[in-house]
């Protein structure tokens, strides 16, 4: 017996509503926090995002920079049109795997929803409403102003109100179908991998199928080959690459909706529409089917007893000697260092959320990596000079931009708590005393950023550089690495992963803005800089001098603001609205 | 009247439930004891449609309810064990979530929730977050919810945890009185003295497996023990707790 069709509709009301707030992790937060301020300031970062591409993109046509020749204009709006589509797609992929977790049911959502008598099918039906009016307002967001200039102006030779309106249809048509097959796509991945993986193993395994798709999304973004121009569409060499990349699919399909009678443009657009059909199918024979066997093994998991496989950081039977708790005793000497350093290291081997966080940080840096990488290799003819000089310079750059950003992912995570109503231990052990906590934090950085890198590049740049060049440029990582461990632990008070979480008391936009400039100073700057030096040494060792200085400086600097702390801090505070001077009592 | 037939749940490795068997009556509070691990969870899960059997058959009113569970649940106030809640949503609105999909009338939904409240004491702190709220007041949310949609079916799981006395109190008088109204309360606990005060009958589970069922006067005459306490000691206590609390005291010394 069905329920009643008023029943159905209110519950399914309900669920999206409650659904539409569960893709974020709100146990994190502080009593303070405000979601919504949160939301909105990602909201703005995309549509700021639109807005640039729109600025950058739209004067060009109409003759703003430069005056183009009809055949480079031509040009330019096919790799428009694909850059406008493959972003739309990068974006709908990362936010699709930002909310990788809650996709399924997880085990509140199992044991509160599975006692209530809803249908299986309606709570499926409302996780995808959910899911799709999150992703769509995103699609919206980054294409807000793009999606209202660009279609009247990538289209060369349209001319007319009807043409207008054709290419501005088939423009959100292609963003939306695109958009539909990386989410279906990725819905599909996590549908195969509970299929064929046993529930346990899926549990320790979707973290890494996630981040792996992240970085596939990113590589695919970053390091296609801008072949969205007539000539590249007729080389025979270019045709793997149209076959492989989805973007140029919907690039094509866009170009037949915008009446291009090219053969080979058609058979691309033919592809989108198969691919479109065949994730829609992956995704309803694997996903939908998995939904509700996913429910009842979320709740069989919970009555079996949790057990970590012996690993980096895991518990043996034999007790604490693990391969983690060894170096953690190598690296502190003090038991309440060593304690938050373990407590750190096991957090991050078994936490998703920071792992995923990580990724995310690590990925930023990637990203510009990729994009420098991409820009030279693409741009740039071999015999070009300037292309040699670039190269060298974005080789150097790379390992110092990962660092830049796994520091800073690191520090990031660390104000994510794990489980904030556990924190009581730390309040009451207090850490505080001898800094344990900042000496614990720092050696993480150390050891999680520092170390790793240096150990990749170090063989890599010895074996493809002059020796003392090599030698040159790790040393100057490893002074840049010191300085920036001791500038992103500046004022920080607490035991990394037990502090509540303030959404919006960081602006967004400004974080974003300084993070930008930092960058460009890491990428540009320093690598500029740095290569000069190693062209002369004197000037090398002014630069190291230097750096190593501000380190110490920055050392100490920390050392007296810790001094100066009062407590540490457990419960995120608001801002207050008004700062006082502190000038009351001073004579 | 809810029957559970020969109700057997495995799990790779191990016999969670093994073939158990028992009728909770309406009118009656039947309870549902055992140590940790005996399989108390995951009968309660299963009673509830959380969790499928792996054999046997759970019956209400002589139908299985496997054959509409959905129906079943319309019917059924669960408590579970774990204080499982929305944190981003407050007290009062995690109730009207919990009645709307329960489908009660939108008209009186309201006013039952802020008599609800009211009466457990969170009238106060209706509009925090869930997740700012202490174990008890969790605990009285969960009662709430349980209770909102005026249930055939009682399933209670560890239903005293965090309750301060009064609220303790207040529960137990509840548990009783929703019994004399012709309910089927199912109730699992650990507290043996509450049990005691409020059950009819008890269901005693040992490692996956019933050890007694019946009532506790029953129980004491036939196994000549004063309490249940004694009763429930004597069935599925294997070690002796004061040498445990001794090897305790010790290695903590060392």
């Amino acid at each position: 017996m069905s329920a009643p069709p008023g029943r159905e509709r209110r519950q399914f009301r309900a669920l999206v509503r409650l659904f539409a707030y569960r893709f974020f992790d709100t146990d994190i937060l502080s009593v303070h926090g405000d979601l919504s301020s949160l939301l909105s300031q990602l909201a703005a970062l995309l549509a700021a995002f639109s807005l640039v591409m729109a600025l950058l993109t739209g004067p060009k046509y109409a003759g703003l920079y430069q005056r183009l020749t009809a055949e480079q204009l031509h040009a330019a709006a096919w790799a428009d049109q694909e850059f406008l589509i493959s972003t739309s797609m990068a974006i709908v992929g990362v936010f699709t795997l930002f909310l990788w977790d809650a996709l399924f049911p997880d085990l509140r959502d199992c044991m509160i929803l599975g006692a209530m008598p809803v249908r299986i099918p309606t709570v499926f039906a409302a996780k995808l409403t959910a899911l799709a009016a999150a992703l769509g307002l995103a699609v919206v967001a980054v294409n807000s102003f793009t999606g209202l200039v660009c279609p009247f102006l990538i289209v060369p030779g349209a001319s007319g109100a009807l043409d207008a309106a054709r290419d501005f249809g088939a423009f959100w048509l292609v963003i939306l179908l695109a958009s539909v097959f990386v989410f279906l796509l990725l819905l599909g991945v996590q549908g195969v991998a509970l299929h064929l993986l046993p529930h346990a193993l899926y549990m320790r395994w979707s973290s890494l199928i996630q981040t792996a798709a992240f970085f596939a999304v990113l590589t695919l973004y970053f390091l296609t080959p801008p072949l969205a121009h007539p000539h590249a569409l007729a080389a025979p060499e270019n045709r793997l690459w149209y076959a492989l990349v989805p973007s140029y699919w919907f690039f094509g399909l866009f170009q037949m909706l915008t009446e291009s009678a090219n053969a080979a443009l058609i058979a691309l657009a033919r592809r989108a529409l198969a691919g479109v059909a065949l994730a829609a199918l992956a995704a309803a024979g694997t996903y939908a089917l998995a939904y509700a066997r996913q429910m009842r093994r979320t709740v069989e998991q919970s009555g079996i007893a949790p057990g970590f496989a012996s690993s980096w950081g895991a518990i043996t039977p034999w007790g604490a000697i693990t391969p983690w708790g060894a170096i953690a005793r190598l690296l502190a000497r003090r038991a309440p260092e060593r304690a938050i350093l373990v407590f750190i290291g096991r957090t991050l081997a078994r936490s998703r959320q920071h792992r995923l966080l990580l990724a995310i940080y690590a990925g930023m840096g990637l990203a510009y990596v990729f994009s420098q990488v991409a820009y030279v290799l693409y741009h740039f003819k071999a015999a070009n000079y300037g292309a040699i000089e670039g190269r060298a310079q974005t080789a150097m750059g790379i390992p110092l931009i990962l660092l830049f950003f796994l520091i800073i992912g690191l520090r990031v995570s660390f104000s994510i708590p794990i489980e904030v109503r556990a924190n009581w231990l730390f309040r009451l052990t207090d850490p505080f005393g001898g800094g344990a906590y900042l000496d614990a934090a720092r050696k993480t950085l150390l050891l999680f950023a520092l170390a790793p890198v240096v150990a990749i590049a170090a063989p890599i740049y010895m074996a493809v550089w002059p020796w003392p060049r090599a030698l040159g440029h790790m040393a100057f990582l490893v002074a840049f690495g010191l300085l920036t461990i001791e500038l992103a632990l500046t004022g920080f008070a607490k035991v990394p992963f037990t502090c509540s979480y303030l959404p919006g008391k960081a602006n967004l936009k400004i974080m974003f803005g300084v993070y930008w400039g930092l960058l460009i100073i890491v990428s540009e700057l320093v690598t500029g800089v740095e290569q000069a030096g190693l062209r002369r040494p004197a000037s090398y060792a002014w630069l190291m001098v230097i750096t190593l200085l501000a380190w110490l400086v920055a050392a100490r600097r920390a050392h007296w603001a810790r001094a100066r702390i009062p407590a540490l801090s457990f419960e995120e505070q608001p801002e207050p609205a008004l700062l006082g001077l502190g000038l009351a009592g001073r004579s | 009247m809810l029957e559970v037939r020969a109700l057997t749940k495995r799990y790779p490795g191990t016999l969670a439930v093994d073939q158990v068997s028992f009728t909770a009556l309406p009118g009656e509070v039947t309870g549902y004891l055992g140590p940790n691990g005996s399989g108390k969870s995951t009968t309660v899960k299963m009673i509830t449609g959380l969790l499928d059997p792996s054999a046997g058959e759970i019956l209400y009113r002589g139908r299985p309810i496997h054959d509409n569970l959905v129906e079943f649940k319309r019917i059924l106030g669960y408590v579970p064990e774990e204080p499982y809640l929305y944190p981003h949503l407050s007290g009062a609105e995690y109730l009207e979530l919990a009645g709307e999909l329960r489908d009660l009338p939108a008209a009186t939904l309201p006013g039952k929730i802020g008599a609800l409240l009211e009466l457990f004491s969170l009238a106060d702190d209706r509009h925090a977050p869930v997740s700012s709220y202490s174990k008890g007041m969790r605990q009285k949310i969960l009662i709430c919810a349980a209770i909102l949609h005026d249930p055939d079916l009682i399933v209670l799981d560890e239903p005293f945890s965090g309750l301060d006395v009064h609220a303790a109190l207040v529960l137990r008088s509840l548990i009783r009185s929703l019994a004399a109204s012709g309910k089927t309360v199912l109730f699992s606990s650990h507290v043996l003295e509450v049990v005691e005060k409020v059950c009819h009958r008890v269901v005693i589970l040992h490692q996956g497996r019933v050890v007694a069922n019946d009532s506790i006067e029953r129980l004491r005459d036939w196994m000549a023990l004063p309490t249940l306490e004694e009763i429930f000691a004597q069935l599925v206590t294997q070690s002796d707790p004061d040498a445990i609390a001794l090897r305790i005291a010790e290695v903590v010394r060392q």
